[in-house]
């Protein structure tokens, strides 16, 4: 009897302890979604990389820092036309306010990856790690595709 | 008077000669009114009229090796946009929308050519524009050459670029958005002004060359 008191026991104490991790996993602070690298010309040493970043938490989330394996760099840039110039501005972090969604995506904010392991093709797969300056890493797993016109509205095409 | 006219024999002449005048004049005054309405700008945004730029002529390279100038614009339709290879997000995005009007524009204006001049020569080699253009559509015409060359055209369609070499290796470079539009006579007729749309560019497109045509057949 006293024995399995202290399997009980241990088991609830086991759980609150798991239960604290995931409270604790800042992990799900942050939700990153849609992530694709668009593919390029073959001749061509610059790629970009568009996602959704979400913060689900109550407080501002800084990106400090994003990586790839399969690249040399990757840069945070925003594209901007101003009186018909085009001109790309390199952004040193990207901040994502509390419980709000940035979106990269083409025309805006985008991933600048330089210099690929290896050319890529429309379904390649490609690691990219999101780093924030309160020390949260997310990897995530971007795949290759072809650039669909006209950003989101490409199914003004279908009619 | 009146009565003395009005028992005239020469009446219904003077009636018939008065009715071919009237009509003779209307029929002036609505002709000079369309072709005034042809001299003034028909209202498409973005239309050089009633002064369009003529191109003189220019010297680049093609994405082939060869010389790509004034002959090579006679008699066509050409859309021109500047760029980098090096570009990774508004340069693709432009040309794939341009690949995209390009494939519905392409049946009925085989006289059509899209050209994508680098203002980058010393980065986009050659070969890098051929692989470059190609990637997009096979036809796409790729102007490189040196920046004596290419400032041949860009100081012409009057576009601005500008590299910002002291960054690092991998400058980014400053250049125009837009789509010029040229005509078979070598006269920059218009600017696509972006963000670019493919069924934006085609309606535009179709306007552009209906009006000049109409022009054309006037004069």
């Amino acid at each position: 009897m006293h024995t399995i008191h202290k399997i009980k026991l241990s088991f609830f104490l086991l759980l609150i302890f798991f239960y604290g991790l995931v409270l604790a996993d800042e992990s799900q602070d942050i939700n990153i979604s849609n992530v694709w690298i668009s593919e390029a010309p073959p001749t061509v040493s610059i790629l970009a990389a568009y996602a959704n970043i979400q913060n689900k938490s109550t407080e501002t989330k800084t990106l400090s820092s994003v990586t790839s394996p399969l690249f040399s760099r990757v840069e945070i840039h925003l594209s901007k036309i101003t009186d018909g110039m085009a001109t790309m501005e390199k952004q040193t972090s990207l901040t994502i306010p509390a419980e709000k969604s940035v979106e990269l995506s083409p025309g805006n904010y985008h991933l600048m990856l330089f210099n690929p392991e290896t050319p890529l093709r429309v379904g390649d797969k490609a690691t990219i790690v999101f780093t924030f300056s309160d020390g949260l890493s997310k990897s995530v797993q971007a795949t290759v595709e072809k650039r669909k016109n006209d950003g989101h509205d490409h199914h003004h095409h279908n009619h | 008077m009146i009565r003395e006219l009005s028992n005239s024999k020469f009446l219904i002449p003077a009636m018939v000669v008065l009715a071919i005048l009237a009509a003779g004049t209307g029929f002036y005054v609505s002709l000079k009114q369309s072709q005034n309405q042809l001299q003034q700008n028909p209202g498409i945004e973005g239309l050089f009229w009633p002064k369009p730029k003529q191109i003189q002529n220019f010297n680049t390279i093609d994405q082939t090796g060869n010389p790509f100038g004034l002959n090579q614009i006679n008699e066509k339709w050409s859309f021109i946009f500047f760029g980098y290879t090096h570009c990774p997000d508004i340069c693709p995005v432009t040309m794939s929308v341009m690949a995209d009007a390009y494939k519905q524009l392409a049946t009925d204006n085989n006289d059509l050519q899209i050209i994508f001049v680098t203002v980058d020569p010393e980065r986009d080699t050659t070969e890098k524009l051929s692989g470059y253009v190609s990637y997009f559509n096979e036809k796409f015409i790729g102007l490189g050459g040196d920046t004596e060359m290419i400032n041949s055209l860009t100081k012409q369609i009057g576009v601005a670029y500008y590299l910002n070499k002291e960054e690092n290796d991998n400058y980014l470079v400053d250049h125009s958005a837009s789509i010029f539009v040229i005509d078979p006579k070598a006269r920059m007729v218009a600017k696509i002004s972006p963000p670019h749309q493919s069924g934006q560019i085609v309606q535009k497109f179709t306007k552009i060359k209906d009006f000049i045509n109409a022009h054309n057949t006037q004069n």
